[in-house]
């Protein structure tokens, strides 16, 4: 009787709380939507047409383009305002140019985009670097021009700025206006060297031309393998590892709104060898030795190439943000190793035992099976093949083996970070392998067959007493 | 004063006395049942199988990549399924002579909540410290066999395995003293480890097996489940001590040896606050529970 009135509490509380939640679920998404009414960027809205939707809830915005160096490259990148940190590399030069463009929600790819070609203002201004509210660096908008060769892109990469940004910009197109030229004047060449072969043939008939009065062809002129990027301005930052703080002052003192930033200024944390491991049986299938500690296995009587490359090991999402600052995917408490171009180290020491053997790196050739299926991997010859394959070294497994192998420099140096520990791999063992796990057996039933035969021992003894 | 010390160390002498013979008298009774065997041969067996699958990789891909040397894996295997097995031994043990009425009768003599929670503790050490020998055996054979790297670090992973057991052990002794029933202790052992090794597990799955692109925004649910994950993980790694194993195991692979000395003197002062636990929860429920 006395738990009644308790009971029609409770249902009344929970009459009142069902209310509750009905009245909540009605006014919380009012409210959001409210709030998403007062400015800001757009909201991802789900729509079969996303482009027009997109464009036409894009929002002008301040953000900042970021031309980062990846560690062989530079690299191009976006910081819309949701994303409230910059990564950069440590000891390069990185620029940041502030700008104001519009930003569109692309549901595509989940990201938001910019919209450069309605909008791309460069914002006058310095930009103030902070640590610890401490101002650090200030530093002016200047142009830059990055210059690479595209035969060895990685090599002869150059940032220029300032004056000498636009002096290499200007060399490089009076270089493409000579190309220009000189194409034009191969082009009226060869037209003459035609309209005269012509005459000659006409002259001696097809076939009859004697070869010493036949003119020499005009050459076709190489297009410049330069390349420089058209100048811009920005603000150019080498700055030390380390957490800053970024901001845009305008030309009248403000700070522009939406320039501040937080700055993550992040360095490799070890740099090695890494290899790239073709199986012969496999060669389109490669797979990749980052770590220096990492051991190579490998099945016996098959022949791997190795390929050499430098390489750097970053933290995961500040590498990822740098190059997509919206990426989300990226783990901070994850580490990647990032390849930062070949090594031309051209001899790869093995040791197996006491014998020590040099391979010299080499090219070769992936010949295809004519009339069966497979392909030969010969060594490239160029008299008789047009190009190679891949280039790397050679190393031959036998049954049993362990080989360490590293790289020798050209003064007989040891490659920091080379070393490899490459193993043939015991692959037909199953049966041991299996019937060793039945060892705690053997060693139990002992133990209890010995326990027994004591307990046996012991019973003996008290009778015989 | 002078008094007082002796009197204490005379105290410990007789309680290390009975924490000696509670420790022999437990651990011949696992040496002498065929259950911690069996339990070593089924942990080696499932190291062997994946052991098996990676050589079958190999052989089928023609070469491999191994970052860890490729014994860690069995180790942590075997550790994991060979602990468990023997904390529970000791949880039931502990919980049975308190429903059996024998803690009363031992607590009548000259033992005491230490010395009953110590004696039983190191008794299984003991047992796990014989395994983890028939473990490196068995582990020296295969790497013969199948021509793997012989690393040191085989030993020391050995070595941070008993602590790894030692701290499931006291946490299995910790669950039977708060626990009281055998059967409620059994259940939330059981439940615990199940929880904490799943964690670690589908973290390592999520992580690693299923690629998320790059451009997957918050609200993606593999996304919000690895987040989530992640987070309940940065927690559980801890308090579980299977967490700081690997993460010892890989800080031993990346030669990082402060590190590794971290995660072992954590696994220490798991041991030691869950031991702590043990002696004051049963010195506050007492021998009847």
């Amino acid at each position: 009787m006395s738990l009644r009135p308790v009971s029609q509490f409770h249902r009344r509380a929970l009459r009142a709380t069902a209310l509750g939640l009905l009245i909540l679920s009605i006014i919380l998404p009012g409210i959001a939507l409210a709030q998403d009414d007062d400015g800001g960027l757009p909201e991802p809205t789900p729509t079969a047409q996303p482009s027009s939707e997109s464009f036409r809830s894009a929002t002008q915005t301040f953000v900042y383009t970021t031309t980062y160096f990846d560690g062989m490259q530079y690299g191009a990148g976006t910081v819309p305002p949701v994303s409230d940190t910059i990564y950069l590399l440590a000891g390069q030069e990185n620029i940041i140019a502030p700008r104001k463009t519009y930003i569109f929600y692309w549901p595509l790819t989940n990201e938001y985009l910019a919209d450069f070609r309605r909008l791309n203002e460069l914002v006058e201004g310095s930009l103030e670097v902070l640590q610890n509210g401490q101002l650090v660096q200030t530093v002016e908008l200047e142009p830059f021009v990055t210059k690479s060769d595209s035969d060895d892109p990685v090599n002869t990469l150059e940032l220029y700025r300032g004056d000498e940004a636009i002096a290499a910009y200007a060399a490089w197109q009076a270089t493409q206006s000579q190309y220009q030229r000189d194409l034009l004047e191969y082009s009226r060449l060869d037209d003459e060297w035609r309209a005269e072969m012509m005459d000659l043939i006409k002259q001696y008939g097809m076939g009859g031309v004697p070869d010493e009065v036949v003119p020499p062809q005009p050459v076709n002129p190489s297009p410049p393998t330069i390349k420089v990027t058209e100048p811009t301005d920005g603000f150019i930052l080498d700055l030390a590892p380390g957490t800053y703080q970024i901001r845009v002052v305008l030309p009248d003192g403000s700070v522009q709104p939406n320039s501040e930033k937080r700055l993550v200024v992040f360095s490799a944390r070890r740099e090695a060898i890494a290899y790239k491991l073709i199986p012969a049986s496999r060669w389109t299938v490669p797979l990749q030795s980052d770590n220096p500690i990492s051991v190579i296995y490998v099945q016996p009587d098959t022949t791997i190439y190795l390929q050499p490359y430098e390489s750097s090991e970053y933290n995961e999402r500040s590498y990822g943000r740098m190059i997509n600052p919206q990426n989300e995917a990226a783990r901070a408490d994850r580490w990647t190793w990032k390849s930062e171009g070949p090594n031309f180290s051209r001899t790869l020491r093995m040791i197996d035992g006491r014998t020590v053997t040099d391979i010299p790196l080499t090219s070769y050739k992936v010949e295809q099976r004519i009339g069966s299926r497979g392909y030969d991997i010969v060594v490239f010859d160029p008299a008789i093949h047009d190009a190679s394959s891949f280039g790397g070294f050679e190393v031959k497994m036998r049954p049993g083996v362990r080989y360490t192998v590293y790289l020798v420099d050209d003064e007989g140096e040891v490659v920091p970070g080379s070393e490899r520990e490459i193993r043939a791999l015991a692959t037909n063992q199953s049966g041991p392998l299996y019937a060793m796990s039945l060892l705690p057996i053997v060693v139990g039933v002992a133990v209890l067959v010995f326990r027994q035969k004591s307990i046996r021992q012991i019973k003996l003894e008290d009778i015989s007493q | 004063m002078a008094t007082n010390l002796s009197s204490v160390v005379r105290n410990w002498q007789h309680r290390w006395r009975a924490i000696r013979t509670i420790e022999k008298r437990n651990s011949q009774a696992t040496f002498f049942s065929i259950g911690i065997y069996i339990t070593v041969a089924v942990a080696l067996f499932s190291a062997a199988l994946a052991l098996n699958n990676t050589v079958r990789s190999t052989d089928q891909n023609d070469a491999l990549v191994a970052l860890q040397p490729l014994s860690f894996a069995a180790i942590f295997l075997c550790t994991a399924l060979v602990s468990i097995y023997i904390a529970l031994t000791s949880a039931l043990s502990a919980s049975r002579e308190r429903d059996l009425g024998t803690l009363e009768v031992l607590f009548y003599g000259p033992v005491d909540e230490a010395s009953f929670v110590l004696g039983k503790f190191l008794a299984q050490v003991k047992v796990y410290a014989v395994v983890s020998l028939i473990v490196l055996v068995w582990t020296n054979v295969i790497t013969w066999l199948l021509n793997i790297a012989f690393s040191l670090d085989t030993v020391f992973v050995l070595l941070t395995s008993i602590f790894v057991a030692s701290a499931v052990i006291a946490f299995g002794l910790m669950v039977a003293m708060i626990g009281g029933k055998a059967r409620s202790a059994l259940i939330a052992f059981i439940v615990t480890v199940l929880v904490l090794v799943g964690l670690q597990i589908a973290d390592v799955v999520v992580t690693t097996a299923i690629q998320i692109p790059e451009n997957a925004t918050l609200t993606d649910p593999v996304l919000v489940i690895r987040t989530a994950l992640g987070v309940i993980n940065s927690v559980v790694r801890w308090i579980s001590p299977y967490a700081q194993l690997q993460l010892g195991m890989d800080a031993l692979a990346q030669g990082v040896v402060p590190s590794y000395l971290f995660h072992v003197g954590i696994t220490i002062i798991q041991t030691v606050i869950m031991l702590v636990i043990s002696i004051l929860v049963l010195r506050k429920k007492g021998a009847r529970g």
